[in-house]
């Protein structure tokens, strides 16, 4: 990789000054972080503990309270659904589940994908056509399509989800991968690595995969904010995580019938998902700027 | 050809031939080739891009590019085994620990993510039973072997840290490293300037001397082979078209391309107009005549020239050692005498 040489290109590279939102935000990864922390992971962490009230165990009595500002008390302070649940308690419940699908999903997804992207890009002949037509099946089958008859074939539950988003991500990093193995396997170091008598294996994990590490680091941040929208629309078609688990797509489909009468059900998780997903997103071009040789070169 | 006895060759490659899978056709982009290479000598194999310089480098390691490349005939002979029967468990040991390779960018072999130390340490560690504790001695010791200032910080650089020359340095203490018995040099000094080209050869020079190391050097530049090599063969189309000691080659040269190549090295103590340079191009490697291949560019071509390849004659200069090339013209008497 010709790296340029660390500061003064990277600097060089780059226009002064830019006033836009979007430049600062992506620079300064602080307020994606904050979002995303304050949002995502420490719900997730804290559910058990922290949750004001069961997501689960509604009560009846209380059902559509307002959120607190809207009429409603600092018992619920984005109020309850048409059955009591608390939104907030549901909503850090829902954190959990996002995050953990996003990170399972996307670390063996990220792990088949690049196993196969390095034989494929290494080995080239046969293998890789195999593999790089199993790569154009899967990008051309609909994920949602997919979700339906998996949900269907073996019931919908969280393991469902994971093989769909397993399924729907080892593609982009088989992709990915093999083009960039296809390019480093040419690099003279893989050569002079060969001469002195290392092993494919060897080479392929020792000198090739460091080279492609950043790319997959990168690929991952950005997909973590796909995955979850993914998960929300599984779920909100109702072939992802099954009821009454708390999830945030699940939650915004309950709440769809009561948009008029009680927006807030749907409107808070609807909230969660798109904050986090542009957080995500935001901390991914980020990672990418300072990772990828390609943009940074550009 | 008059190559030295067996026994005392270290490694010796007989009719060696790699063909080529190509979209034109089959290419034997080594065609033949033999030789032998004593300890501690030095082979120098010139030619001009396409002779099969580095794929006979390449073959002799068997790292010739597959698919496409096939070694199809010959024999490999390094101490008395043939590495062709090899298996690939066994040639994987041979390669690096036994016959190094310095590859023809020595700027671009170093794995820009480790550490240089961290790249010298693997291929020891890979060869040799060495304890983790001392690797990074080992690391040390080896920069310091090739003349680096300050090995103990420069173990922990990377690649881009470092200077082109020191790069390539880097890369020979990696190449030396396992002490091998011979160490293939393919144009390890193309992309240097004179000065830094200069150093790295007298290094490598030093190293053979207190090693003992056979070295194959291959290059297209004639000054490198004067002050490095003990023989020389040259190569055309595949083949080897002229090989003897580095004096025969100078002196006496027999083949009208080596004659070519001489003239067309510039020299500094003459003013010239005009370099020489040959006419023509090199054969099409996928439809070669089925005489010599050196016929359409050579001035002295005659029928005979066209019929049949020639086979290798003694060459005609005296007592300037082992000396032999494929030109019809060696029957002649006087040959050597004529002008080129």
């Amino acid at each position: 990789m010709e790296t340029p040489a660390p500061d003064a290109t990277r600097r060089a590279a780059r226009p002064p000054r830019t006033r836009s939102l979007r430049r600062a935000l992506r620079r300064y990864p602080v307020v994606s972080i904050f979002i995303l922390v304050a949002l995502l992971v420490v719900p997730a962490v804290t559910a058990d503990w922290l949750a004001p009230h069961d997501p689960i165990q509604g009560s009846v009595p209380d059902r559509r309270q307002p959120p607190v500002f809207f009429g409603g008390t600092w018992e619920h302070p984005l109020g309850t659904d048409r059955i009591g649940r608390d939104i907030l308690s549901r909503i850090m419940h829902g954190a959990k589940v996002s995050l953990s699908i996003s990170l399972v999903g996307i670390f063996f997804g990220g792990i088949l994908g690049t196993v196969l992207g390095l034989l494929g890009g290494y080995f080239r002949g046969w293998l890789d056509a195999v593999i790089m037509r199993l790569v154009d099946i899967s990008l051309a089958l609909p994920s949602i399509l997919l979700a339906l008859v998996l949900a269907i074939a073996i019931g919908p539950s969280f393991q469902t989800v994971i093989y769909v988003v397993v399924f729907v991500l080892w593609a982009f990093y088989a992709r990915q991968v093999r083009g960039e193995v296809l390019s480093i396997r040419e690099r003279d170091f893989v050569a002079r690595a060969r001469v002195s008598g290392n092993s494919h294996l060897r080479i392929i994990v020792r000198h090739i995969l460091p080279n492609v590490a950043n790319t997959i680091v990168v690929l991952a941040t950005l997909q973590v904010g796909s995955v979850i929208i993914l998960e929300a629309a599984l779920s909100f078609l109702g072939v992802g995580i099954p009821r009454p688990t708390p999830a945030w797509g699940l939650m915004v489909a309950d709440g769809r019938q009561l948009i008029v009468s009680a927006w807030w059900i749907a409107f808070f998780p609807g909230l969660a998902i798109t904050l986090t997903v542009f957080a995500l997103n935001l901390l991914g071009d980020w990672v990418r700027d300072r990772l990828d040789p390609k943009v940074t070169q550009v | 050809m008059t190559g030295p006895p067996p026994e005392d060759a270290i490694l010796r490659v007989e009719n060696l031939e790699t063909h080529l899978d190509t979209k034109m056709g089959l290419v034997k982009a080594v065609d033949g080739v033999s030789f032998a290479l004593r300890r501690g000598e030095t082979l120098g194999i010139v030619g001009e891009s396409g002779s099969g310089k580095s794929m006979t480098a390449l073959s002799i390691l068997r790292l010739a590019p597959r698919p496409a490349a096939r070694i199809v005939g010959g024999r490999v002979l390094f101490n008395g085994e043939d590495l062709l029967r090899l298996g690939a468990e066994q040639m994987r040991r041979v390669r690096g620990r036994r016959i190094s390779m310095v590859l023809q960018a020595p700027q671009t072999s170093l794995n820009p993510v480790f550490t240089v130390g961290g790249q010298i340490t693997e291929a020891i560690a890979m060869h040799r039973k060495v304890a983790r504790s001392e690797l990074l001695g080992r690391a040390v010791d080896a920069l310091r072997k090739v003349r680096v200032a300050a090995p103990e910080q420069r173990v922990h650089e990377h690649p881009h840290q470092m200077s082109g020359g020191m790069k390539q340095r880097v890369v020979g203490a990696i190449a030396s490293s396992c002490e091998p018995q011979v160490l293939i040099a393919d144009e390890p000094t193309t992309a240097l300037d004179a000065t830094i080209q200069a150093q790295y050869l007298r290094l490598l020079k030093d190293i053979q001397r207190e090693s003992g190391l056979s070295i194959i050097f291959i290059t297209h530049d004639f000054g490198i082979v004067a002050t490095m090599c003990d023989q020389v063969a040259v190569m055309y189309g595949g083949r080897i078209v002229e090989h003897g000691s580095v004096r025969a080659i100078f002196n006496t040269p027999a083949h009208p391309y080596t004659r070519a190549l001489l003239s067309s090295v510039p020299a500094v103590d003459r003013t010239v107009d005009r370099l020489y340079s040959i006419p023509g191009h090199p054969p099409p490697l996928w439809d070669l005549p089925p005489g010599c291949r050196f016929a359409a560019r050579c001035r002295w071509t005659e029928p005979r020239c066209l019929d049949a390849y020639p086979p290798m004659l003694p060459g005609q200069g005296a007592g300037e050692g082992m000396h032999a090339a494929s030109c019809w013209k060696l029957e002649d008497a006087g040959w050597n005498n004529a002008e080129c």
